[in-house]
């Protein structure tokens, strides 16, 4: 074979998108619950039970994603490789490893018990899990879809659509695994029928492979149309191909058919497999119990709780010890500090492109995604490494920050307000498309800090002034960790208080935040003093339930009762509106609908008149939040039930900002490359090239980026569901559905509203790309 | 007076107004020009485009120039589209902009030409246009996810409530 050719073949590996995440996942959650299982079920779940599923799963990847995928449009052989991997590989591996148990306790616990937990107590749910797994089900499906998909035209259907091809192989990947349920029958599943019917159960089944194999060896006609004209790349003319990939299922098929049911013979056959097949029945009795326990959520044993710990950063290697280290958070800052620099040096003397500008790049297109989605997967990431905060230290090195941050201020309204400006000064002054504005406001940015912690004690400008922080802090609110205490009995027991009064090594939270009682994550940046002033190696950053703070009843440790807070809600909604108004402004209809406002009413295509339409949209909206929030309010004041509405929609928020940021991250960061040439020319560093601006690729295909934009949407609408859901049922015991109806109805219409915009064509404000 | 308004509301809605940006289709000289052609949606689709255009004479951007794109599907039967770009809807004023309607899916012949202050010089290139419901296709998943997981989520509720009720009526 031509070299080039093989060696475009060897190339041509695939990433399917959804199927790699699914796949990742779901290696995640068996590992965490194989863990945790394995602790009380070391006999079951023995370590080469993780091997085979870890292989099962590598397997499906192999089969969708490798050569094969791509050769299968032209060479029958290489389909009927890449279905017997699917077929007769993957689930069998997958079973073997005795996923039952590791997925479910995998899971989180609050999911198992509130989510699936009813269901696996449902009559219906029992009904249908015992029809799929008896093994006349598993038989008659496997074989039906095996053979039905080979049918010449539900063959080329699968050929034709991409679509059809992918229900194709979950046809078969879904009918084996059900097929080899009864044969290997993972623990702790029971065996329906006696062992030895395993055997002509098997064998039977490899009589419907031979018949399809011979069929397709010993045709004199190619059986599928589109192999014949297909391109031949191997020399094998469609009937050579035919005939081998007949003869492949053939041998290979009846193999992993016929081994089996000589094993399960012999080990039948065996007295000592005998008796361990006793042995293993009665463990897997226990077993099932111990499965039912889980499923039904009863109160576990105390060993299964005792492993029940959340997961901690501060525990992983290397990141953990970053983040603990003396000088970790500084190194963080110094890094980002030095990126300001470069963005505000650039942003003055570079190209006045935007996109041939780092000032225009990296503020708006890749830190702010990366920020958000940090916030998302991880915490308040950006705080941490926050290098505005850098000149406090300064100020305090100097002895100037005396004074204490006024009373009356001590609020987010200046916050709130800063943030409206801020949004309302993105749109109006284009800030994204003038590098030069761009460092004036970093400078500015950077200005009020120092001037603010210059002056004044404690951290009062990430508290009450910093609009990054408030986004920050009201976007934490629905992240996944948080900075809390590991054992609540420990500080019980501690009369130093170093965590929030500080000792002679570390000072402690200057944000006032008090470990036990922090109950959110509003306010914390993650400064990790906390963690360092403990003597008890107490604080740890832990997992935790997305809805935990929104929901929270008990009063936080600055904030008190956030649903309480006016301007919290309000910063709460400005996150939302924002994220909608944001994406509005940059599709076509958004546009033209500000255009023909201004043309209509000439004083709102003033900046007064621009920002007053602005406060009245927002205004407008508030008190449509507020009406809808009030039908679930039960015995709460109108304030609060306003503060429980707004704080609900900050999911949705949330999803929105992702989708729309992962947009800008997407397409800008194959451009970084040819920017970095670009600022290192306009600062005379030619050793680093000259930028090659060209047509270049996005970060992913243009369907996968809408599609994960679309997830992470439907992702924030669902939670937002789930918050007014168990807001109007925490406050009113009857007539549920008719408490949360209008802040379902208010979500659902944001949700609409949000889908709609992406979908119009977004433009890509400020990014070249570089050619690949 | 008047005129000075007008320029004002014009200025003003060029600042509302957002059409620029997105794929680099094309960076090449043009006579004297140096022509960069910038398009969205990132993967050109059946229906609305924005087409932007940045034009460069000795390493300065131009303002003024006079810029047309013309495309021609390699359908015969579609009619061309022609565009006189400008820097009115963009708000990037460095690039001059158009949304044009393309009806066709297939390929597509960009031609640019560019003047000024005497000078000509064009440019072309070819644009892959998808089909627009090949997009959608695969949108269509996303909407129905969430109603599925309201409905699971309201079936686990019907289901705890049975629970609930079966263990009053007959409690342990």
């Amino acid at each position: 074979m031509n070299p080039d050719l093989s060696d475009a073949i060897a190339a041509s590996w695939s990433f399917p998108l959804w199927a790699t995440l699914g796949l990742l996942l779901t290696a995640m959650v068996y590992w965490r619950g194989w863990r945790v299982a394995r602790l009380t079920r070391p006999a079951e779940l023995p370590p080469w039970r993780a091997g085979c599923f870890f292989a099962g799963l590598a397997t499906i990847w192999l089969a969708i994603a490798s050569p094969l995928d791509v050769l299968g449009d032209w060479l029958l052989l290489a389909h009927m490789a890449q279905h017997l991997l699917l077929m007769s590989v993957a689930p069998p591996l997958l079973l073997l490893g005795a996923p039952t148990v590791p997925l479910l306790r995998g899971v989180p616990r609050p999911w198992v018990h509130d989510g699936l937990g009813p269901l696996f107590t449902s009559r219906t749910v029992h009904v249908i899990a015992r029809f799929l797994t008896h093994p006349a089900t598993g038989w008659i499906a496997m074989n039906v879809a095996y053979l039905g998909w080979h049918v010449p035209a539900a063959y080329e259907l699968g050929l034709r659509s991409p679509a059809w091809h992918e229900v194709e192989h979950a046809c078969f990947l879904f009918t084996s695994l059900l097929f080899w349920w009864t044969v290997l029958q993972p623990w702790p599943s029971r065996t329906r029928w006696s062992r030895w019917a395993v055997v002509p159960y098997l064998v039977t089944a490899d009589l419907a492979n031979t018949a399809l194999s011979a069929f397709l060896a010993f045709s004199n006609r190619v059986l599928y149309p589109t192999y014949a004209a297909a391109p031949r790349i191997f020399g094998l003319s469609p009937m050579q191909d035919q005939a081998a990939a007949g003869a492949f299922m053939w041998v290979v098929g009846s193999a992993i058919y016929l081994v089996p049911a000589i094993g399960v013979t012999m080990s039948l056959l065996s007295r000592r497999q005998s008796r361990s097949a006793l042995v293993g029945s009665r463990s897997a009795l226990v077993g099932s119990r111990h499965a039912l326990v889980t499923i039904g959520g009863a109160p576990a044993a105390g060993k299964i709780h005792a492993t029940g710990q959340p997961f901690d950063l501060l525990r992983v290697p290397v990141i953990g010890a970053l983040l603990r280290a003396h000088y970790g958070r500084q190194s963080l800052q110094a890094i980002s500090l030095l990126l300001m620099c470069m963005v505000i040096a650039d942003g003055f003397v570079g190209h006045p492109m935007a996109a041939m500008n780092l000032a225009g790049v990296l503020p708006w297109n890749i830190l702010r995604a990366l920020g958000v989605l940090a916030l998302l997967f991880a915490g308040n990431l950006f705080c941490m490494a926050c290098p505005f905060t850098l000149p406090r230290e300064l100020g305090r090195r100097l002895g100037w920050a005396r004074l204490r941050w006024p009373q009356w201020l001590r609020m987010k309204w200046i916050g709130v307000g800063l943030m409206v400006a801020f949004f309302f000064g993105y749109e109006r002054f284009g800030l994204w498309a003038s590098p030069a504005r761009t460092a004036w406001l970093l400078v500015a940015y950077a200005g009020t800090a120092l001037l603010v912690d210059t002056l004044f004690r404690g951290a009062s400008f990430c508290k009450y002034v910093c609009p990054i922080g408030q986004f920050n802090f009201i976007g934490s609110l629905i992240a996944p960790t948080a900075l809390q205490v590991r054992s609540a009995s420990t500080c019980g027991t501690c009369a130093t208080r170093d965590c929030i009064r500080g000792n002679t090594q570390q000072r402690g939270c200057e944000l006032e935040l008090y470990l036990p009682e922090k109950r959110s994550n509003a306010d914390c940046t993650m400064c990790m003093d906390c963690v360092k002033a403990c003597p008890h190696d107490n604080v740890g950053i832990l997992t935790r339930s997305m809805t935990q703070d929104v929901l929270a009843v008990e009063p936080t440790s600055s904030l008190g009762r956030l649903s309480r807070r006016t301007d919290v809600a309000a910063a709460a909604l400005v996150l939302v509106l924002a994220a909608f108004a944001n994406a509005a402004a940059m599709v076509k209809p958004g546009a033209a609908f500000l255009a023909a406002a201004g043309r209509r009413v000439p004083w709102l295509a003033t900046s007064m008149g621009s920002f007053a339409g602005v406060l009245a949209a927002a205004m407008l909206a508030a008190g449509v939040v507020w009406m809808a929030a009030q039908t679930a309010r039960g015995v709460a004041s109108r304030r609060e039930a306003f503060g429980r509405g707004a704080l609900a929609l900050v999911p949705l928020g949330m999803g929105m900002w992702a989708a729309h940021l992962l947009f800008h991250l997407a397409m800008g960061v194959p451009g970084l490359l040819p920017l970095v040439r670009q600022v290192g020319l306009d600062f005379g560093f030619h050793w680093l090239g000259a930028p090659q601006w060209g047509a270049g690729t996005s970060l992913l295909q243009a369907n996968g980026l809408l599609q994960l934009q679309l997830l992470f949407l439907d992702g924030g609408l669902l939670l937002s569901l789930y918050l007014a859901w168990r807001m109007a049922t925490a406050t009113r015991v009857g007539q549920r559905l008719l408490a949360v109806a209008p802040m379902a109805l208010l979500t659902v219409a944001l949700y609409c509203i949000g889908f709609w915009l992406l979908l119009q064509p977004m433009q890509m404000r400020g990014v070249m790309m570089g050619a690949m | 007076m008047r005129r000075l308004l007008i320029a004002l509301l014009l200025a003003c809605a060029a600042i509302a107004a957002r059409a620029d940006g997105g794929r680099l289709q094309l960076r090449q000289a043009a006579g004297p020009f140096v022509v960069s052609l910038f398009s969205t949606p990132e993967a050109l689709a059946v229906g609305p485009a924005d087409l932007s255009v940045m034009i460069e004479k000795q390493g300065s951007v131009l303002l003024d120039a006079d810029v047309v794109i013309t495309l021609t599907s390699e359908d015969a039967r579609v009619a061309p589209v022609v565009a006189h770009l400008s820097h009115v809807h963009a708000t990037n004023r460095l690039l001059e902009d158009a949304v044009v309607q393309l009806p066709r899916a297939g390929r597509w012949r960009a031609v640019i030409h560019v003047s000024e202050a005497g000078h000509e010089g064009s440019v072309a290139t070819d644009l892959t246009v998808a089909n627009y419901s090949s997009r959608r296709g695969t949108v269509w998943l996303f909407a129905v996810l969430p109603l599925c997981a309201v409905a699971l989520f309201a079936w686990v509720q019907k289901e705890k409530r049975r629970a609930r009720r079966r263990r009053v009526l007959h409690p342990a």
